[in-house]
């Protein structure tokens, strides 16, 4: 019993022994298992995270593939772009076929694209050289653009600004760019002139291969900007879209008054002027209101200045311009020049009524810009029937045919005339930006000499309103050559009274159903329709070559410089004298006054924003690089800088200066494209996101000089250059250590007008003058144009050498871009809009990830 | 009179003991291992947190400020088995500091411009990050990768 006990006790031992081994066994097992698992969890949890920054590497290195395509604009994918680009439109917008603007269809870039497994080398030699354990393999790699789109500019959103639409225009388009054929106006801008953003999507999938079967979806996208560096206004040497600074449009006396100050200060300081040289037949020159641009009449002139002074003298036996073709910038009374010379384009009695006015009302367009711009564009522009002024019919008799003449049906031409109810020869009054064009006789096809009777009931005596002192005259110099007929033809300037229309008023014009409607003219550029056949300047001018020797001979220009032909030397402004306001309708409101490539909201546009200038990217010659629209907070430029690229830099606020910082655009240096590819937009706009505001004088008249030279672009030196397209607020103001050149002593340097280009050249003429002033290559563009706060001279050349705004024929000869890019009109396509907006349009990729999702084994 | 033992006798004990201890061996074996696996994956874990770090960091710097490395080794980015001490920011002693733990973790950073044809500077740089450490009877080592670009050239 005992015995068997004890042989009981022993075996209960083994089997606890045992079990306790079991079960440690089992927990061992059990841990082993849990510290297996885990360590497998983390290692996934690791190659997870390696897998992203593979595919994140992948990714960045598929965006740069394609951005070196699509910044390729020989690439048939930029092309493509530009294609789907230009089909898209604004979401809120209706398209005129009815229904809203879609997104631009880029999937045919996508499918051209394909995979960019083949792309992606350096992280495929990663993955293969160095991260090779885990054994990952990208599996495909998937770019698509989506979201093209328009960048929101506002009333330029609108498809009447850029396409063939003979009703509505919110963009600047001349009257000559409209066709008697179909009847449809072009813009010099089209659809394809835009600014646009999509964005760039990438998909990539990243699988684990080894031991556990992972993959990982990849999204990431980055925003596209392509943008439109063209020149601002690149048709125009000159362009002021308001003209002259008018704080209140109420007041007669302020307005006068402050017209007076603007353009006649009473102050001992040297008045600088603006010499704007024009390429001949081909540039334009646009000044908007306070009123319209007659042509001195040699009818008038004493016999021994006609030809000084004349516009088209008639009395040389040639019956071709003078030697100076003088556009006198002055005042009207409903269209009537307050010049008391007998010789000045007439109206109809009935014109006040003679015309339709379906676009009265029409303001939605202007909710855009806010009240700052409401006092600017609330008059309109009516058209009538006129007649020329003849030599010899005196002042009164001519009025009184016109007041006595009631039938208009032998009037051959129409004629614009402000009919503001308070016609106080605003400034910015649309109704007074209309110029005016008087020939003689013999320029037009119709005569329509004699007989002409002034329509008007309250007119001055003729002595009340003096002709200007010569000094205060905007002259406008033409060469004309006789020498040789076929010269002599295409030098002449065919200015002539023409049809001015402006679509959203003309069209009542047009309805008029005047059968001689002509194409004109509206801005006081050369005639468009006089061009310069292969060899023309060349016999005015000499040889190409010679004439870019002779007349740009610095040593500072990078470039060959060819501009010549017109030069328009902007002295002085006519003042204000009219003294009656004069009773008519209401206008229409009138939008339509921006150029070419017109922003009116820049910082939509920016790339990369700066403090200043010493952050701008800079190659190892320490040239800019542009690429794209910076911003930059200030801009202070002391010494001279090149830039290569194409690119706007962009200064939209003002904050005083403390120590050094801050301040106005300050230029104390020239700013030059390093070569004939590249090109800069310059731009200051201090306005908004700031304390400015748009007055800049008090209500007592006086002008804030400090602050409107604060928003002026601050030119400091003497023979400074800015080779851009310079578009500033309030224009520039010019510090020159040299005071500015007068008559005589431009005469003294060469520039005689009594003698020609040749000797002109052969006489250094502009390059004496530039040592003396400061000058823009380009072209210069701004809202106000204050000359009296110019104080030195300041030159515009209109650059010939840049492609952007001059191309060249088949003889080689400099054309302006614009008739190239009209060619497509002609033919029906979009060939040479299409190779232009490719050369002028910069993609920027955003290195920023925009948006980024990861899908799959996670 | 028989004495009654009670209990169990010194050599069922020791038998016993004998017999735990042997099946205790494995296990203790398993323990260990488990204790290897856990402490490899914290260690992992860390490596994978340096490496990611390093890497966001490294990327973030762009491709010129490397390309500037690359030529003149001025921020001492390139290295070779450099010991994970000290602050996370170098020049800022406010920035965190790693643990005494960290030490045993070794960095390595090679970077290399990628050639590109027809002479064009380059655009692209490949970056080659090791983390190494050791364990007690093995080398582990994590390599991490990636390719900064430079847009716009």
């Amino acid at each position: 019993m005992v015995f068997f006990r004890y042989h009981s006790k022993k075996g209960f031992g083994s089997i606890v022994a045992i079990g306790m081994l079991a079960l440690l066994a089992f927990m061992g097992l059990f841990l082993m298992q849990s510290s297996s698992a885990e360590y497998t969890q983390t290692a996934v949890s690791v190659y997870r995270t390696m897998g992203r920054q593979i595919a994140e590497s992948a990714a960045d290195e598929a965006c740069l593939f394609i951005e070196e395509e699509l910044k390729n604009k020989d690439s048939e994918a930029f092309k493509m772009l530009i294609e789907a680009a230009a089909q898209s439109g604004p979401p809120r917008i209706d398209k005129p076929s009815g229904g809203k603007w879609t997104t631009g269809n880029a999937s045919g870039i996508s499918q051209k694209f394909g995979d960019l497994l083949s792309k992606v080398v350096s992280t495929d030699d990663l993955l293969k050289n160095h991260i090779t354990k885990a054994g990952f393999e990208i599996e495909k790699i998937l770019p698509s653009i989506v979201d093209l789109r328009p960048i929101p500019q506002g009333p330029l959103d609108y498809d009447y600004c850029y396409t063939k639409d003979a009703s509505k225009s919110s963009v600047y388009t001349p009257a000559d760019r409209y066709s008697t054929n179909d009847g449809v106006v072009f813009p010099f801008d089209n659809e394809y002139s835009k600014d646009w953003y999509c964005t760039l999507q990438i998909d990539v999938t990243v699988s684990l291969k080894k031991n556990r079967k992972i993959k990982i979806n990849y999204q990431i996208s980055k925003d596209i900007k392509i943008l439109n560096i063209a020149p601002i206004a690149r048709n125009y040497t000159f362009f002021s879209i308001l003209g002259v600074f008018i704080q209140n449009f109420n007041d007669q006396n302020e307005v006068n008054k402050k017209i007076n100050e603007a353009l006649n200060p009473n102050t001992d300081e040297e008045k600088g002027r603006l010499f704007v040289l024009n390429q001949p037949f081909q540039s334009r020159v646009y000044f908007h209101g306070p009123a319209v641009i007659n042509l001195e009449n040699p009818n008038i002139s004493k016999d021994d200045e006609r030809n000084a002074s004349g516009a088209y003298n008639i009395f040389d036996g040639e019956e071709g311009p003078g030697q100076s073709m003088a556009y006198q910038y002055s005042d009207t009374f409903f269209g009537f020049s307050y010049f008391t010379d007998k010789d000045r384009c007439l109206f109809h009695k009935n014109i006040a009524t003679s015309w339709n006015d379906n676009d009265k009302n029409r303001k939605d367009d202007l909710s855009a810009y806010g009240s700052a711009y409401e006092d600017f564009l609330k008059y309109k522009t009516r058209m009538g029937f006129g007649k020329y002024p003849d030599r010899e019919v005196d002042f009164l008799e001519g009025a009184g045919d016109v007041i006595g003449d009631t039938v208009t049906s032998g009037w051959k031409d129409t004629y614009s005339v402000g009919t503001a109810k308070n016609q106080k020869f605003l400034p910015a009054g649309p109704y007074c930006r209309t110029p005016w064009y008087y020939v003689g006789k013999c320029a037009g096809p119709d005569g329509a000499s004699g007989n002409y009777t002034p329509h008007w009931n309250n007119i001055k005596e003729p002595t009340e309103n003096l002709d200007p002192d010569d000094g205060i005259r905007f002259y406008m110099e033409h060469r004309w050559d006789p020498s040789d007929p076929e010269v002599a033809e295409n030098t002449l300037i065919k200015a002539r009274i023409f049809p001015i229309k402006y679509y959203n008023s003309t069209r009542s014009a047009k309805a008029t159903g005047n059968a001689d409607n002509k194409s004109g003219l509206c801005d006081f550029c050369l005639d468009l329709y006089n061009t310069d056949p292969p060899g023309v300047l060349g016999k005015i001018f000499g040889s190409v070559g010679s004439l870019a020797n002779g007349f740009f001979n610095l040593n500072s220009l990078p470039f060959q410089m060819l501009v010549d032909g017109v030069v328009t030397i902007f002295r002085k402004i006519v003042p204000a004298k009219a003294e009656n306001a004069q009773s008519a309708d209401s206008e229409t409101v009138y939008n339509n006054l921006f150029p070419t490539n017109y922003k009116t909201d820049y910082l939509r546009t920016v790339t990369r924003c700066f403090e200043n200038e010493s952050q701008i990217p800079r190659d190892d010659n320490g040239n800019w690089i542009l690429d794209g629209v910076y911003c930059l907070d200030y801009l202070k430029v002391n010494g001279n800088v090149h830039y290569v690229g194409n690119g706007t830099i962009y200064i939209g606020k003002y904050l005083p200066e403390i120590n050094g910082k801050y301040g106005p655009l300050t230029i104390n240096g020239d700013i030059l494209a390093a070569d004939e590819k590249s090109h800069l937009n310059l731009v200051y706009i201090p306005t908004g996101g700031n304390d400015f505001d748009f007055v800049t004088r008090n209500f007592s008249g006086e002008s804030l000089k400090t602050e409107i030279r604060n928003r002026m672009i601050n030119i400091i030196g003497t023979g400074k250059m800015i080779q851009a397209s310079v578009v500033s607020f309030y224009g520039v103001y010019c510090e020159s250590e040299d005071s500015n050149l007068d008559k005589t002593t431009l005469t003294n340097l060469g520039m005689d007008t009594t003698k020609n280009y040749s000797e002109w050249k052969e006489a250094g003429a502009f390059s004496k003058a530039l040592n003396s002033s400061n000058c823009i290559i380009g072209n210069y563009v701004n809202y106000y144009t204050f000359m009296e706060e110019q104080k030195n001279d300041l030159w515009v050349y209109h650059d010939t050498s840049n492609s952007f705004y001059f191309g060249k024929d088949d003889a080689g000869q400099c054309i302006i871009a614009q008739y190239i890019l009209d060619l497509d009109n002609n033919n029906n396509n979009n060939e040479q809009r299409l190779d232009y907006e490719k050369s002028t349009h910069e993609l920027c990729l955003s290195p920023k990830i925009q948006h980024l999702g990861i899908t799959g084994d996670l | 009179m028989i004495k009654i033992k009670k209990g169990f006798s010194t050599a069922e004990m020791l038998v016993t003991v004998l017999i735990f201890s042997l099946g205790m061996l494995p296990l203790i074996v398993l323990f260990q291992n488990s204790h290897k696996q856990t402490a490899q994956a914290k260690n992992l874990v860390i490596a994978q947190s340096i490496g990611r770090s390093m890497i966001s960091e490294i990327k973030a710097m762009g491709f010129d400020v490397l390309s500037e490395e690359i030529k003149t080794s001025k921020y001492g980015l390139m290295h070779s088995d450099r010991e994970v001490s000290g602050y996370t920011v170098p020049s800022d002693e406010n920035s965190i500091e790693y643990p005494e733990y960290y030490k045993r973790f070794k960095t390595t950073v090679t970077l290399k411009e990628v050639e590109r044809d027809g002479g064009k500077p380059a655009n692209k740089i490949q970056v080659s990050l090791k983390v190494d450490w050791q364990e007690p009877n093995r080398k582990f080592a994590l390599s991490f990768g990636t390719v900064v670009v430079k847009y716009g050239m």
